[in-house]
């Protein structure tokens, strides 16, 4: 099944990933800090260090680029999801196997990789807030009610 | 990344473009005060420059945008603790967060936990202590005021106005 991304509001569910300007880390260069909570049967060390290398300077940027890391290190079809902790929320996702919260020029975000499950953004829908990648549909308003397969 | 700028200026205050004077030094160099005058526009706001050095302006301008980046994230804060806490003890206790500024939740709220397994304060630069409870079920009454600034809690609860009562999972 083709795996999609999503996040923007003004994005459609079926748009493909635009390419994410992304720099190699310089030397010294000061790397995402990354908290990891939760990593079941996911390789979550190679996750959250190649979390904690992602260079790119705007968080619409960041997001994308995120959940696209977090995506290509597990082999597993899971769903990835990045959100600004900022902004309200809820979640009800199912099969959590890996959580991490990440700052980004001082925002907290936070990092779901799940099976499946509900997740409803009631802030701002912009990608610089939040984006997500896997086997999904959309409703509410906005569409962001996001529901995972 | 430039994170936690040591700026330690808790009282700045923005009020249009009018900045409140007394602000500490500031690490970057002061440029002299000639007269210059100037518009100087970042994200999130702008400083009129009337009179003085445009280079003083422009820091003080930066102190006070750090001030409200913090705030803007101080619920970030609170909902990164509340998560963490949730997946770190097995998605199976009770979390509260609450904002404690002498390490203590006294005075802001009232508590009955009952089967702590995890209780603990987190300090972070530029934000307040914050105290992350995991536990069995309880009472939790906020005295103070409310909001994802002081507190934010996730579990099996139930709540009427500022207090919630948790149950057992």
């Amino acid at each position: 099944m083709r795996r999609v991304i999503g996040g923007a509001v003004i994005a459609a569910a079926l748009v493909l990933p635009s390419v994410v300007a992304v720099q190699p880390a310089a030397a010294g260069a000061v790397t995402v800090p990354v908290t990891v909570s939760k990593s079941q049967g996911v390789p979550g060390v190679r996750i959250a260090k190649k979390l904690s290398e992602i260079y790119v300077v705007e968080r619409e940027a960041f997001t994308r680029r995120a959940i696209t890391v977090a995506d290509n290190n597990d082999e597993h079809a899971y769903n990835v999801i990045i959100m600004n902790l900022a902004q309200d929320y809820s979640v009800q996702l199912t099969g959590v196997h890996f959580f991490a919260t990440m700052q980004f020029e001082g925002v907290f975000y936070g990092l779901w990789i799940a099976e499946g499950g509900t997740f409803r953004n009631k802030g701002d829908g912009g990608y610089n807030n939040w984006a997500f990648v896997g086997q999904f549909t959309r409703s509410g308003p906005d569409g962001k009610i996001v529901h995972f397969h | 990344m430039k994170l936690w700028r040591s700026t330690a200026v808790a009282t700045a205050l923005l009020t249009g473009a009018v900045l409140v004077p007394g602000l500490p030094a500031a690490a970057a160099p002061i440029e002299p005060a000639t007269a210059d005058t100037g518009m100087v526009t970042m994200a999130g706001g702008s400083v009129s420059v009337l009179d003085g050095a445009l280079g003083i302006a422009n820091q003080i301008f930066s102190i006070v945008q750090e001030q409200v980046r913090l705030q803007i994230n101080r619920e970030g804060l609170v909902r990164a603790l509340r998560e963490t806490a949730w997946y770190k003890t097995g998605e199976k206790h009770n979390i509260i967060v609450m904002v404690a500024p002498n390490g203590s939740w006294e005075g802001r709220f009232s508590c009955h936990l009952v089967g702590k397994v995890s209780d603990a304060v987190y300090r972070y630069p530029g934000y307040p202590p914050f105290r992350v409870v995991a536990f069995s079920h309880g009472t939790v009454k906020n005295e103070g005021e409310g909001g994802y600034i002081n507190w934010a809690y996730r579990g099996w609860f139930d709540r009427n106005g500022m207090t919630v009562h948790f149950r057992k999972p």
